[in-house]
């Protein structure tokens, strides 16, 4: 009987012992899963942590499904092969909230969010974090803020207001109070976390040492702030008619053009290899075209680590299998300016207010004046930045080593055709030879240099532009004319009103940063919010040019290629579909971008 | 003459029956049980002429709705189950136990009938409370046979099998292939030259040129029938200390392909082979204690052409390639296919090589027990050790081929891709995945005179290597661990009074510490009526009277399986800071609460009926809460916590009619019919209010309020006579209608789709639900078995009503025009002014055609009543039975899927299937040769 019992109390025990032991039988074993103060607590992994702040930066270029896309969709340019892709779809318009090709690409506004939601949680965790070295710990925190602003930059440039708080959402955040920012508030937030970064001594001035890469500096900083401004100030972002924030853009630009100037920081004006490059666009050339070392390229503020094999995608057509791909429209070609054979008098090539009535140009009396003639088009000096920029009928390139005449008349070698499915040939008449090295092409070939987010051309022309609108005209003549200074162009009259400054303005920042993807986002913001953008780009010009049997050739103008996303919703991208539904069920209000 | 044994189980006469149901982990009597279940015989079972239990299985348990949605030889039938419709939105699988184990999917797909005693079905909470995190959706129990104390028995089982598919496709000739391209080019407004000029059009109708053949693929590569072949040998016996069954089955599948080698190194014509197998044994090891080794698996052999391509992958390849494609070889003897499609048939079946798949599956089962009959008489205890496990290994012999095609315009053939011919290269691969289960319980079990008392706790703690992993999200690898621990205790008073308490107390791995275990405690009780006094004046009429009600709790604790994520309670944040999941650490397993109150009535000793009603709901289901965050808080919103704010209810009938009769010795019929029905409704799933109201969305909500899986598309306008855009007023109307709303460009021909929200454009705010939800509403099955003499007859008819699902229709645009019946009768402006039937808008070749979109013509009613089995049986008599030496000798002819009524308009596709490019359900014809010795 004893012995019975015991066994039963053994058995009853087993059970028991196996239920008190319960909890930890249902434990799982470690498996590289950590947490966020495992990750401050160690120094490599916060700087880990750094790095993935540093993700998701844009890499632009031809990285918008192998082709320039952003370039594609202005009026400076036309992509060939528009089959199926990305680029096709919004030429023809069918882009919608859900499906918008541009966006999908990218998927910016999910990933710029997400970005920017490391960046506020390292800024939150830095300060308590266990860092080896203090200097370390200032300096990546200012990393960070600089990288929150840029973040936010690209956001505004997309999509103008959101909802934004520094401090980021917590799981229980109410998010039926939650507003749309505009963008002058924005600008203010990107001010604060700049001016955070600037006042940070670690924070280096410029990045020399490769191994730093893509590292932010402090002349970024000024930079992202001073765009932020121009944003907020353009016609597009500045809906209260009263207030202007041309004053505040235009005391940040000076900052920052003053800041960058004093710090080391000047246009590219001197060749450096003279047996590639010559003439007086040849530093402006070479700086596009060839990879530069820190200590010769004092202009460029950001660049990037995504380099552009163009000989493959954009260059000319027929040439050894090179596809034409993207190609410059007459309307780009047009906007160079008009010189005298020793340059020193310069005038733009068409009425700047209004160039073109139902496609005709109207040309500017001066330019004829000074021997444009529209029935041989290629005779006249023009500015130089055109034949570094663009390759037109006639023009030579370095094929194999050997000089190589492009003919871009019909029949030619490189010819233009309008025929659809085609990848090699140019719908325009024009190929871009903008970031291409002399002599590169497709078997022999070179990368371009890596993408230049920011340099100071562009803010010496944000400045400018801000300066005009407050009426400072002559720091605006300053900033422009050392940018034409640099090509060899002569100076802008003296005599130009506001209204005629402002229109040549407009014209010198086109042809300085073609192809850096800033005419894009120019055009819309210099749109009110209720134009639309079809004196932009809806129809695409080209130039059609025959050979007559005895040599000479036949030049006419045709406008026959469309761009549909040129409507007025097309000011800004739209929010994704499922986003904007949220919102308007969580807030009651409308988010989407107008018209879509 | 003895009467052999049925070959159907009568539902016995209910007063006298003394028949124990066994649930698995307890047992009941069945006269007297309180909760609800369902049984069938083994012997039912053996109608079914498969090698997949789940096949066997269709159509013959009320309660548990079956459809088969994919077809297959290779043993990879897809087949839903449900019991008692659908409880929760996260996993609706049904846990499967055999002999009181739970048993992974792969040691019950082959298990024979022959081996089975019986199928129990568990409803409702009172029974499979003490299953756990498990079983919230409903539990199958298989008990198989056991050994006995008595003399050697052997029975030996031979069937030949004839598979044929049910509903050939469409056989599309080249002269119709070519009008229908040539007719949706034209209906497209395409200009230029059409795909089929009218010279080749004359050459493909006179047959004449080599250029344009008629070449039906179909028909040259598939057989007409497959065939199946099984044997079994079943030896069961033993003496007073030891019993034992054993059970071995053979079976080998046919392919439905022909091969047509052109080479004599290998046959790639998918095809498997295998056995199967269960050896139990019980001993006595000493006084009062038993110990029992039962050991059970199976072993197959599959085989497939090229890297992995099975009958049905073959099968759905046999559409790539229009039938005025020249082939399957060209006058070079290289390989056709089209620029379109580059996977053809006579390629895939002779030069890809070929795989062998050996998959070895094995459960274990070795425990003792023993009686305290000295002690405590009825008190025992047991302990036991389950080891579950697949083992695969894959054997792949590839190569590959250069394909051509013919080009056209300049006359040539060309090379299609960059394969090239390459010579046989092996490579091997494998896979293992296992569960071991820890088992010990007490059971109590006594009866004092008029009362009946019995208790059982026990605890299985059970840990589950799974058969996947991933190198990126190595928590998906980890091993499940369980630990289900329970308490019964159950009191009947003349089995008239029955009474059953249970608390499971269960716990998961996937949840918190603190969060792990959850108590769920169920109840059932029973009246017996009939057994009462005042009842016994009716007992000629109604002979059986029992009333029985439950309510439970069910748990489940498998919280939105993913390939990548697991342990929701915790953040997974990998080493650089990127987030993955944000965790919830106050999950908790979801707990369904379920009532069931049944009736169970017999009349004049042979009519039964049995009623049972249920209804249950989850307040706190798992859900994401991505639907309620915007997405601008920077959190990817796949990556945001769960929780448990979900809530879903379920509801249901069951209704039986049986009638089981003898006369005279000559005749017995037992005939059943049953009726159930189920409603589920999804209340809360974290899904975000669209805006209604003026120039919002027709339906504010696509889950709430809903039932599960509910199907939304547009609503077609018939009211200007067809429902197709047929005049150019309408044209332009509804093309900016439908451009405003992103449907892109109507055409003639095309659906004309309401507006529902009334602002003149046609978007996916119009979008309205269409039918019911993913789970059928109600089943009905009849089953006829009757004897007259040596012949045994019986019937078994299947239906499930209301199912919605679409359809694929769609295909004209799929790889070079996959045409149906339906594409045959489409709209043209000439079959319109003609008034004839019009089943189709017209063709196209875009794919964002407005009519490619779900609406009600591809959402249609799936309803079916399928004849699922016929079979008829002849007994030898005695004379043959006593020359052979044998007791029992049976032949019969079954028939699976006879017949198939439904409500497509389409001639060529299995409303259970779906789609004309997957294989169909296969008719069997199956010739069973059975003795007993």
């Amino acid at each position: 009987m004893k012995e019975n019992i015991l066994k039963l109390a053994l058995v009853f025990c087993a059970i028991a012992f196996m239920s008190a032991s319960c909890s930890k039988i249902l434990d799982i074993a470690p498996n590289g899963m950590v947490s966020l103060d495992e990750i401050f607590a160690d120094n490599d992994q916060t700087a880990a942590y750094l790095n993935t702040c540093y993700e998701n930066i844009p890499e632009k270029g031809t990285s918008y499904d192998q082709c320039n896309a952003v370039v594609a969709l202005t009026d400076d340019a036309y992509l060939t092969y528009a089959l199926n892709g990305l680029v096709s779809k919004m030429y023809s318009g069918s882009a919608t909230a859900a499906s918008h090709p541009l966006r999908d690409s990218g998927n910016y506004y999910q990933i710029y969010f997400s970005q920017i939601r490391y960046c506020t949680i390292f800024l939150q965790r830095i300060g308590g974090a266990n860092v080896a070295s203090e200097d370390d710990r200032a300096r990546w925190t200012a990393e960070a803020h600089v990288l929150r602003a840029y973040f936010m930059l690209e956001l505004i440039k997309w999509f103008g207001g959101y909802a934004y708080n520094p401090d980021g959402y917590s799981i229980d955040f109410d998010y039926t109070q939650a507003v749309k920012k505009s963008v002058y508030e924005l600008a203010e937030y990107i001010e604060q976390d700049c001016d955070a970064a600037i006042a940070t001594p670690q924070l280096p001035w410029k990045i020399t040492e490769s191994s730093d890469g893509i590292r932010v500096n402090k002349a970024l900083a000024y930079t992202i702030k001073a765009t932020a401004y121009l944003f907020a100030a353009s016609p597009l972002h500045n809906t209260k008619e009263k207030d202007s924030y041309w004053d505040k853009a235009y005391e940040v630009c000076k900052d920052a053009v003053d800041a960058l100037e004093s710090n080391g920081y000047e246009l590219y004006r001197t060749i450096t290899d003279n047996s590639l490059y010559s003439g007086p666009a040849g530093a402006y050339y070479e700086l596009m075209s060839s990879t530069l070392p820190v200590s010769l390229d004092k202009e460029t503020i950001w660049k990037g680590k995504s380099q552009m094999y163009l000989t493959a995608l954009h260059y000319v057509g027929s040439l050894g299998g090179c596809k034409g791909g993207l190609c410059p429209t007459q309307q780009l070609v047009d906007a160079y300016e008009v010189t005298n054979a020793d340059r020193t008098k310069a005038e733009p090539l068409l009425n700047l207010s209004r160039p073109y009535s139902a496609n005709v140009p109207n040309f500017n009396p001066a330019a004829l004046e000074l021997g444009y003639d529209d029935s041989d088009p290629y005779k006249c000096y023009r500015d130089p930045r055109m034949a570094v920029t663009v390759i037109k009928n006639g023009d030579t390139v370095i094929f194999q080593g050997e000089d190589y005449l492009v003919e871009t008349f019909e029949g030619g070698k490189n010819g233009i055709d309008l025929t659809p499915n085609l990848d090699m040939p140019t719908r325009t008449g024009y190929y871009f030879r903008k970031f291409i090295k002399p002599g590169s092409d497709l078997t022999n070939h070179e990368h371009s240099p890596a993408w230049k987010y920011f340099r100071l051309a562009e803010l010496k022309l944000d400045l400018a532009e801000a300066a005009i609108m407050t009426g400072n005209l002559d720091v605006a003549r300053k900033q422009i004319n050392d940018v034409r200074s640099r090509v060899g162009m002569p100076d802008i009259p003296t005599s130009l009103s506001q209204g005629e400054m402002l229109l040549r303005l407009k014209n010198e920042r086109r042809i300085e940063l073609v192809y850096e993807e800033t005419r894009y986002f120019d055009i819309r913001r210099w749109s009110g919010s209720e134009d639309d953008l079809s004196a932009f780009g809806k129809t695409l010009m080209s130039m059609w040019i025959t050979k007559n049997e005895d040599g000479t050739f036949n030049y006419e103008r045709k406008a026959v290629l469309m761009n549909n996303s040129t409507k007025n919703r097309d000011l800004l991208m739209p929010y994704p579909y499922t986003e904007a539904t949220n919102l308007r069920s969580l807030t009651g209000k409308n988010w989407q971008n107008p018209n879509w | 003459m003895s009467v052999a044994s049925l070959l159907f189980s009568m539902t016995a006469l209910y007063a006298q029956d003394t028949t124990v149901v066994n649930m698995g982990l307890v047992s009941r009597a069945k006269i007297s049980m309180s909760e609800a279940v369902e049984q069938i015989s083994g012997i039912e079972l053996t109608k079914a002429p498969t090698i997949l239990l789940s096949e066997a299985l269709m159509g013959r348990l009320p309660g548990m709705m079956t459809w088969q949605s994919s077809s297959s030889l290779n043993g990879d039938s897809s087949i839903s189950k449900y019991i008692r419709g659908i409880s929760t939105m996260n996993n609706g699988s049904v846990l499967v136990v055999v002999d009181g184990i739970v048993m992974k999917n792969y040691n019950i797909d082959y298990i024979t009938a022959e081996e089975i005693e019986d199928v129990v079905l568990l409803k409702d909470a009172a029974a499979t409370t003490l299953y756990g995190c498990e079983a919230s959706n409903g539990v199958i129990v298989i008990n198989t046979k056991k050994g006995f104390s008595g003399p050697l028995k052997i029975s030996a089982n031979i069937d030949y099998s004839m598979q044929q598919v049910s509903k050939k496709p469409q056989r599309i000739t080249s002269a119709q292939y070519a009008s229908l391209r040539n007719e949706a080019w034209r209906n497209d407004g395409s200009s230029g030259v059409a795909p089929f000029s009218d010279s080749e059009l004359g050459l493909i109708s006179s047959g004449s040129s080599p250029l344009y053949p008629d070449n039906d693929w179909y028909g040259l590569y598939t057989r007409d029938i497959a065939s199946l072949v099984r044997a079994g040998i079943n030896v069961s016996g033993g003496t007073r200390k030891v019993s034992y069954f054993s059970n071995v089955n053979f079976y080998s599948q046919g392919s439905l392909f022909r091969a047509y080698k052109s080479q004599e190194q290998y046959n790639a014509s998918p095809r498997n082979f295998g056995f199967n197998f269960r050896v139990k044994l019980d001993f006595e090891v000493a006084k009062n204690l038993n110990a029992f080794v039962n050991i059970a698996g199976n072993v197959n052999k599959e085989t497939y052409a090229g890297t992995g391509y099975t009958n049905s992958s073959i099968y759905a390849l046999l559409f790539c390639d229009p039938s005025t494609m020249i082939g399957p070889v060209n006058g070079n003897g290289q390989i056709m296919t089209t620029n379109l499609s580059g996977t053809p048939v006579y390629g895939i079946l002779n030069s890809s090589g070929y795989s062998t798949k050996i998959q070895m599956n094995l459960v274990t089962n070795i425990g003792v027990k023993y009686d305290f009959a000295k002690v405590l008489e009825g008190l025992s205890i047991q302990g036991g050790l389950v080891f579950q496990n697949q083992a695969s290994r894959n054997q792949h012999n590839i190569q590959d081929f250069e394909r051509y095609f013919y080009d056209y315009p300049s006359a040539q053939y060309l090379k299609y891709g960059s394969s090239l011919n390459t010579e046989l290269s092996a490579s091997v691969s494998g896979t293992f995945e296992d569960r071991i289960d820890y088992i010990a319980r007490v059971d109590y079990s006594r009866k004092f005179g008029r009362h009946n008392v019995s208790a059982m706790i026990f605890s299985d703690y059970s840990t589950e290597l799974p058969g996947t992993w991933s190198n990126d999200y190595p928590a998906v690898g980890m091993n499940y661990n369980r630990h289900n621990t329970g308490l019964m205790a159950s009191y009947c008073y003349d089995d008239r009074y029955c009474a059953q308490l249970s608390f499971g107390y269960s716990g998961s791995d996937a949840f918190a510490r603190g969060k792990r275990y959850v108590f769920l405690p169920s109840a059932s009780a029973a009246w017996t009526l009939s057994k009462e006094p005042f009842m016994q004046s009716a007992r000629n009429v109604m002979s059986f009277a029992k009333l029985s009600a439950s309510y439970g709790f069910m748990a489940n604790d498998r919280v939105a399986p993913s390939s990548q994520l697991r342990f929701f309670y915790m953040d997974y944040i990998t080493s650089g800071g990127s987030v993955r999941l944000l965790g919830n650490p106050d999950l908790e397993p979801e707990i369904t609460k379920r009532w069931n109150v049944g009736l169970d009535l017999e009349f004049l000793g042979s009519i039964g009926l049995d009623v049972d009603v249920f209804g249950d709901r989850v307040d706190n289901m798992f859900i994401s809460q991505s639907g309620l965050l915007p997405e601008y808080q920077g959190t990817a919103l796949d990556a945001i916590a769960r929780s448990n704010g979900g809530r879903m209810k379920n509801g249901g009938y069951e209704i039986a009619l049986s009638y089981d009769k003898t006369f005279g010795g000559d005749w017995t019929v037992g005939a059943k019919v049953a009726w159930s029905g189920t409603r589920d409704l999804v209340i809360e799933s974290g899904e975000l209010v669209k805006p209604s109201g003026e120039g919002g969305y027709a339906y504010a909500y696509n889950t709430n309020g809903y039932p599960i899986g509910q199907s939304f598309g547009y609503l077609i306008d018939r009211s200007n006579g067809s429902g197709y855009i047929s005049t150019t007023e309408e044209l332009s109307k509804y093309a900016a209608m439908y451009a405003e709303g992103g449907l892109g460009t109507p055409r003639l021909g095309d659906f004309i789709y309401k507006d529902l929200n009334n602002d003149g454009i046609i978007s996916v705010k119009d979008k309205a639900p269409i039918g019911k939800g993913s789970v059928p509403s109600n089943q009905l099955i009849v089953n006829l078995n009757l004897r007259w003499k040596c012949i045994e007859f019986s019937a078994l008819l299947h239906g499930l009503f209301g199912i919605t699902g679409g359809m694929d229709y769609m295909t004209e645009r799929n790889y070079n025009g996959v045409f149906n019946d339906l594409h045959l009768a489409a709209w043209t402006p000439e079959r319109a002014a003609s008034g004839a039937e019009i089943k189709y808008p017209a063709l196209t070749y875009s794919a964002s055609s407005p009519s490619n979109n779900s609406n009600d013509f591809n959402i249609v009613d799936r309803s079916f009543l399928k004849l699922r089995n016929v079979s008829l049986y002849y007994i030898f008599p005695e004379v043959v039975n006593r020359a052979l030496k044998a007791s029992d000798m049976r032949i019969g002819l079954n028939v699976q899927n006879l017949a198939c009524w439904d409500f497509l308009a389409t001639k060529v596709m299995d409303p259970e299937i779906g789609s004309m490019t997957s294989l169909q359900p296969f008719r069997t014809w199956n010739i069973s040769l059975k003795l007993n010795f």
